[in-house]
């Protein structure tokens, strides 16, 4: 008897070993092999996470498109190059990006369906003599292009103006905001539009505000003024209201670059200064009136959130003494903050964007020690207006590993 | 069960002695009348003989089951210490115990109860005739950490490269020597452990002249070596807190293509979570120009790394690897520290407030002048450094003045070496033994002190 047990047992632990097979296969089967990295296989999660439109990113440096109705044949757009923080034309034409060197970077635009990058703005340079000092470099960084809504003007990241010395005497390597005419570019004709604080490496995630082409937003990265504690904002601007400065007070402008409290900044925060407080990364909804942004949380939790935008805190067309760093304003302008929804909560989340139709929002998060790209659906409530992720709509929509997917890289959403 | 086959009896009858009135008359048996004895089978009878013979030994099987298990505990344990032994030791020799070669041997310091001073090197390996094995590299970091146990006062001093030193060694050569060339002259020997220790060994003799402070130990790194570690773990993971930029980085590292005539580079890392390979973790815990929290920030990106390297090491595959991590090590990092004292300092570390670790830096202007030579030398403010040191390091300081000297001095040239006791370099090979087997926790003490040695940090430990 006992030896008619003995294949009966074997033949149940190969079935159960089989359907545990089938089990744990089940759960990567949505994903599909569509290219390889440097690390292994890129796969897109093919049959789940479902989304419209185009989605441009970067992998082991190189600019891919990938298009909802096609997510199997994702497109590489370059070859050969660093790419970096892609951005679509709001007229749908164009694609703007950043290419990396040891020393530099170039800020480079081409259709967006691809083709050879036209560069704009190169920031080769060279090590130059300075006395009995270190050497001086002529070189330059690019980041972060945005359009404006034009589609012939650009705004990016850049260290242009490095020694620029009015009303400070202090090297300045911080990156801040430009804008350029992409039929005219050159580092000469660029115009500085946003300042950035002394010391803590400049500003970041630039963006006009959608509906509101006089307005920016960009998070600004500062110390405190113990020079210990990380003081990150996400400050909202004029976009004029710099150049306009310095147009009606050429020999001492009002705003000025420098170290805390020493410099004088038009923008506007949204988020408090507070040292160790850090809110970063905002991304307009495309009606403007949103942004999501995250916050460190602590050294291993970051969270999202959502605000709504104030309205008439940088500046008023009818009152020209209006002045954006009034104590009523700032605290106007601090409203919203206070009102804020959490959305979600992980180990590392980076560079949320929102769908050109609002319903969704991609976002890079961290799992299996690996950096992907992530599609949530946001909703609103429409009793209450208020908005909250459909938990079991958050979809990975890449599976790479060890750095495949170039988590530092703005991606960019277009229709 | 046994099977019992039914032998007839032999119709030979068992003699019996039978009386003389039991005799019954003699004749054949009828079958029936054959009286059967169930005997066992043959096979049977084989264990049945067994079994009588194995309940004569009286070892019960449970224990026969224990001698054999715990055979093969001693088997497997053996060899598994033979793996160990022949993958990690001879690796883990090279890099610890191998004694600084000194003008004079010092009695030996324990961190755990004795004030302990250990100068901390870093040089460029990155081939341009400054390869460990082939080159000369420079001491592009040199600092000292002292560690007074009974106070728990920790002080961590950065000497300048360029500072000026006398070095009665190599004086005759090029006088307004920089403290890194000390370094470089006294790469010799033909081994690279054998060199690496003489220039350990040199450099501690010359801070001790010039400035009169004790060093006991010392631990020195090749700054490609923890590219290699962090490469080998597969990078790291790290939210980089702010962006990052700097336009004179150190060009020491990496390949020789688009380095320029002053060595630097530029630098620009983009804020929060992100991939970094070896080369990118290295700038961002050795990078500090530009940014205004200066060595307070460095420290705090330091310390990030750190959590992260710690975390992956411990990571199933990370672990399988370490003997490969060891090997990428081998030549790149060394120390006279042996595994004992390592793990003494890992223990002090742990009790130390790190906000109330002494830093300084003999810079100008307050400790510092530079000399206009063309060299960019820096000449010590005496009157100064010698009071921070003896606050720093209780000890009687005695900083030698340094001269300006009018001639541009000759940089020193792989061919322009002196021959200093050349035989007590070259056929030095007493290093110490390690001081015991090798522990779970040494390969992480072996990276907390890679990390310290690169980024100067004592949070590393």
């Amino acid at each position: 008897m006992q030896k008619h047990h003995r294949p009966l047992l074997i033949f149940i632990c190969i079935l159960l070993s089989l359907s545990l097979q089938g089990c744990l296969s089940s759960t990567n089967n949505q994903y599909q092999s569509v290219t390889k990295g440097t690390h292994g296989d890129i796969k897109v999660n093919v049959d789940q996470a479902a989304f419209q439109g185009r989605l441009y990113f970067t992998l082991d440096r190189n600019l891919y498109v990938l298009d909802g109705k096609d997510k199997q044949h994702p497109k590489q757009l370059t070859h050969g190059i660093q790419v970096r923080d892609p951005a679509v034309s709001p007229n749908g034409k164009w694609i703007a990006f950043t290419i990396l060197y040891k020393d530099y970077a170039d800020l480079a635009y081409m259709p967006a369906s691809g083709g050879t990058p036209k560069i704009l703005i190169s920031g080769k340079g060279s090590y130059q003599p300075n006395g009995s000092n270190a050497p001086i470099s002529t070189a330059h960084w690019f980041a972060e292009p945005s359009w404006d809504p034009d589609s012939q003007h650009i705004i990016f990241l850049s260290d242009l103006q490095k020694n620029w010395a009015i009303g400070v005497n202090a090297f300045l390597l911080d990156l801040q905001l430009y804008r350029v005419d992409i039929r005219n570019a050159s580092a000469a004709n660029a115009q500085i539009i946003a300042y950035a604080v002394y010391g803590d490496g400049g500003l970041r995630d630039p963006a006009y505000r959608p509906g509101h082409s006089d307005q920016l937003i960009y998070t600004n990265y500062q110390y405190d003024s113990t020079a210990t504690q990380q003081q990150i904002q996400i400050m909202l601007q004029d976009a004029n209201i710099v150049q306009q400065d310095m147009a009606q007070n050429p020999q001492a402008p009002l705003y000025h670059p420098g170290a805390y409290a020493l410099g004088n900044y038009p923008s506007v925060p949204l988020t408090p200064a507070t040292p160790n407080l850090m809110n970063l990364e905002p991304a307009f909804s495309p009606d403007g009136n949103q942004i999501i942004y995250l916050r460190r949380d602590d050294a291993t939790h970051m969270s999202m959130y959502l605000m709504s935008v104030p309205n008439g805190v940088t500046s008023d067309p009818n009152n020209p003494a209006f002045n954006p760093q009034s104590a009523a304003n700032r605290q106007k302008a601090l409203v919203p903050y206070a009102h804020a929804t959490k959305l979600m909560t992980s180990q590392y989340l980076s560079q949320p964007i929102w769908s050109p139709d609002g319903s969704q929002i991609a976002y890079i998060d961290y799992a299996n020690q690996s950096f992907d790209l992530w599609l949530a659906k946001i909703t609103k409530d429409p009793k209450t207006g208020s908005y909250s992720i459909d938990t079991q709509s958050k979809q990975q929509l890449t599976m790479t590993s060890s750095g495949d997917f170039d988590a530092d890289s703005r991606p960019c959403w277009a229709p | 069960m046994k099977q019992f086959m039914k032998k007839p009896f032999s119709s030979t009858r068992l003699h019996q002695p039978v009386t003389k009135d039991q005799q019954e008359p003699a004749r054949p048996l009828a079958i029936d009348e054959i009286q059967t004895v169930e005997q066992p089978a043959l096979s049977d009878q084989r264990t049945y003989k067994t079994h009588t013979r194995r309940s004569t030994r009286r070892i019960p099987r449970w224990a026969r089951g224990l001698l054999i298990v715990l055979t093969v505990l001693l088997v497997l344990s053996g060899g598994a210490f033979a793996y160990y032994e022949f993958t990690y030791a001879s690796t883990i020799n090279d890099i610890t115990g191998q004694t600084a070669i000194r003008k004079n041997t010092l009695p030996q310091t324990d961190p755990l109860t004795g004030r302990t001073n250990i100068v901390l090197l870093g040089s460029d390996t990155d081939g341009k005739g400054n390869d460990p094995t082939h080159g000369q590299p420079l001491a592009q970091t040199i600092i000292i950490l002292t560690i007074d146990p009974k106070t728990d006062y920790v002080g961590m001093l950065s000497i300048p490269r360029d500072m000026q030193v006398t070095d009665n060694a190599y004086s005759y050569l090029y006088p307004g020597g920089k403290i890194d060339e000390v370094f470089q002259s006294a790469w010799q020997g033909q081994t690279t452990a054998l060199k690496a220790r003489s220039a350990a060994g040199h450099i501690m003799d010359v801070i001790q002249s010039n400035y009169g402070i004790r060093i006991d130990h010392y631990a020195w790194v090749g700054l490609q070596g923890f590219v290699k570690v962090i490469d080998e773990l597969g990078g790291v993971d790290i939210d980089v807190t702010h962006p990052i930029t700097d336009d004179n980085y150190p060009d020491d590292t990496g390949t020789a293509a688009g380095s320029n005539a002053y060595g630097y580079r530029r630098l620009y890392l983009p804020p929060g979570p992100q991939h970094l390979d070896g080369q990118t973790a290295l700038e961002y815990v050795r990078t500090r120009h530009a940014d205004l929290g200066g060595d307070f920030g460095r420290t705090a990106r330091q310390q990030q790394v750190l959590s992260q390297i710690k975390e992956e090491a411990t990571q199933s595959n990370a672990i399988a690897k370490a003997p490969q991590i060891l090997k990428d090590l081998d030549g790149y990092l060394m120390t006279d520290l042996t595994l004992n004292q390592l793990a003494s300092l890992a223990q002090v570390a742990q009790s130390v407030d790190i906000n109330k670790i002494d830093r300084l830096s003999f810079t100008p202007p307050t400790y510092a002048q530079e000399i206009t030579n063309g060299r960019g030398n820096f000449a010590p403010l005496c009157p100064a450094i010698e009071a921070k040191i003896q606050q720093m390091f209780a000890a009687q300081p005695n900083c030698i003045p340094q001269q300006q000297y009018g001639a541009l001095s000759p940089s020193p040239s792989p061919s322009a070496r002196a021959t200093l006791t050349q035989a007590s370099m070259l056929n030095s090979t007493q290093t110490s033994a390690s001081d015991r087997p090798i522990a779970a926790g040494d390969i992480p003490n072996i990276l907390k002190l890679l990390l310290l040695t690169t980024s100067g940090s004592f949070n590393a430990m």
